[in-house]
């Protein structure tokens, strides 16, 4: 009986350790980050960052942005179009400060005043690059919330093949 | 969509008069009519009591006691087999609920379902303690724990008349012409985040379950019931993760399929029934031997047997699957990354 009761002690304490140490070694990918009052971009790790809206690995800062809120809640996207399905659930989307990272310049950008192809390959493939410099087919971030949020992207197939055939 | 239920203002949904629905509502509501004469009669007793007494009425009240206990033996083994029937129900509405492929996505309909399964499990560990005690105190003669027992059973009977409205409420707020959420969508994994507790990999998760079970068993027969508490308490957590995202997989031999509700099918031999019934059984089992040592200073060993015979059978049935899944296949499962191609 004494085993019984030593080898049970034993046992709690090396399963308190086990626990123990998976609870310190703990590495889940970051959601979203607090206490931003900065409301600058920030630099997150790649592979360790989630989507907010679809809950994917951000793998690449192409494409990706960031929305700050008023609180300074930070939160992640993989795809510019993810960003304004996220934005339109918000109850004060003025005072939401949007980030995108430029295919061209390389840098973080206000969202507001980025320009926006409609035909470039994203992570979900809603089409929506981000660039700092105007270009011939570029529009502006209001119209490409608009398109985005009544589904004139290129997850539309009839606007897929429009826009393909350069007639959008 | 609905109909009307004959009293002012009051539609029903047409959901209720689903067969089984219909049967399940039908016998709580017998079963805690049951129980409601039970209740009177109980505060009566409760009362009165005063087992030194010699008088008439206390001769009275002990024949009153035992008759209300032999209807709540009743009462409480009809509850034993609802538990089973409710899940089975929610199974068999899956078939008309669009977008619900089994329980999981019925019972996430809205916000009586979990609160709802909890209760039903919540009752049923309480019932099994009140069988324990009267068990006991039948054995005693002098009723020690007449008492103890009756303000128990009061508890129960609030409990289980909370839960005969939300019965009714959880199926009456199910729209049928609503799209629910599947299995995968609820249990499914989510890229890069681990879904187990306290930061656990797989092989940690399964090196936990097999020393929790030695742990449990070692802990019951050397009477060491606070580390059997601990024990009891993270096996319930453990056990659960692991049939969920390891065992679970076995079962359905589909690495990405998590899901705690699937099993319960006939595709997979309703052999969810078995397994779950085994674990929770066991658990139940061993919440009552630790009160039934803890309060009332009874060694039960029957008790104990029971939840190693259980405890045992859940563990025989998940290694089981992945043993014969491993010899059948050569390999073990692992999950599948799904890659988007652009």
């Amino acid at each position: 009986m004494k085993i019984i009761k030593i080898f049970s002690q034993l046992l709690l304490v090396v399963i308190v350790s086990i626990i123990g140490y998976s609870i310190i070694q703990k590495d889940n990918p970051i959601e979203v980050v607090r206490g931003n009052l900065s409301y600058r971009p920030i630099p997150f790790t790649l592979e360790k960052t989630d989507d907010t809206i679809c809950k994917m690995l951000i793998r690449s800062y192409y494409g990706s942005s960031q929305a700050i809120t008023k609180k300074g809640d930070t939160y992640f996207f993989n795809d510019i179009g993810c960003m304004m399905i996220w934005l339109e659930e918000q109850p004060h989307k003025e005072s939401i400060r949007l980030w995108v990272y430029t295919n061209d310049t390389n840098r973080w950008l206000n969202a507001r005043l980025a320009h926006y192809t409609t035909r470039d390959k994203t992570v979900i493939g809603y089409g929506f690059g981000a660039y700092e410099k105007k270009n011939r087919d570029s529009i502006s971030f209001e119209q490409m919330r608009s398109r985005m949020l009544k589904g004139e992207n290129l997850l539309n197939p009839k606007v897929r093949k429009r826009l393909l055939e350069n007639r959008y | 969509m609905g109909f009307y239920c004959g009293w002012k203002n009051c539609i029903m949904n047409s959901i209720l008069l689903n067969t089984n629905i219909a049967i399940f509502l039908l016998a709580e509501w017998i079963v805690w009519f049951i129980l409601f004469i039970a209740f009177g009669v109980s505060i009566y007793i409760l009362k009165k009591w005063d087992f030194q007494s010699y008088t008439p009425t206390q001769y009275k009240l002990e024949k009153y006691a035992y008759l209300v206990m032999v209807i709540l033996v009743f009462a409480f083994s009809m509850k034993f087999i609802l538990l089973p029937y409710f899940v089975f129900t929610m199974d068999k509405i899956s078939d008309i609920v669009p977008g619900a492929m089994c329980s999981a996505g019925v019972i996430s309909f809205n916000h009586y379902g979990m609160k709802l399964f909890f209760v039903k499990l919540l009752i049923l560990l309480l019932l099994m303690v009140w069988l324990m005690i009267n068990h006991y105190d039948l054995e005693a003669k002098k009723y020690p724990w007449f008492k103890l027992k009756g303000w128990l059973y009061l508890v129960i009977f609030m409990l289980i008349s909370v839960e005969l409205y939300w019965d009714y409420a959880f199926f009456n707020d199910i729209d049928i012409h609503k799209v629910l959420n599947c299995c995968s969508t609820l249990y499914g994994l989510l890229e890069g985040v681990n879904p187990l507790p306290f930061g656990l990999d797989k092989t940690r998760l399964l090196i936990l379950f097999y020393l929790l079970y030695l742990m449990i068993l070692s802990s019951t027969f050397s009477k060491q019931y606070f580390i059997l508490s601990i024990g009891l308490l993270l096996f319930t957590i453990i056990g659960y993760y692991s049939v969920l995202y390891f065992f679970g997989t076995y079962i359905y031999q589909m690495p990405n399929h998590n899901c705690p509700f699937c099993m319960l099918q006939k595709d997979y031999y309703y052999i969810g029934y078995l397994l779950w019934g085994s674990f929770i059984g066991g658990i139940f089992l061993g919440v009552t031997t630790i009160i039934a040592n803890l309060i009332l200073g009874i060694d039960t060993q029957k008790l104990k047997i029971l939840m190693t015979l259980l405890f045992t059978l859940f563990i025989v049935i998940c290694s089981l699957y992945v043993a014969i899944y491993y010899i059948q296949n050569g390999v073990f499962l692992e999950p599948v990354k799904v890659e988007m191609v652009m």
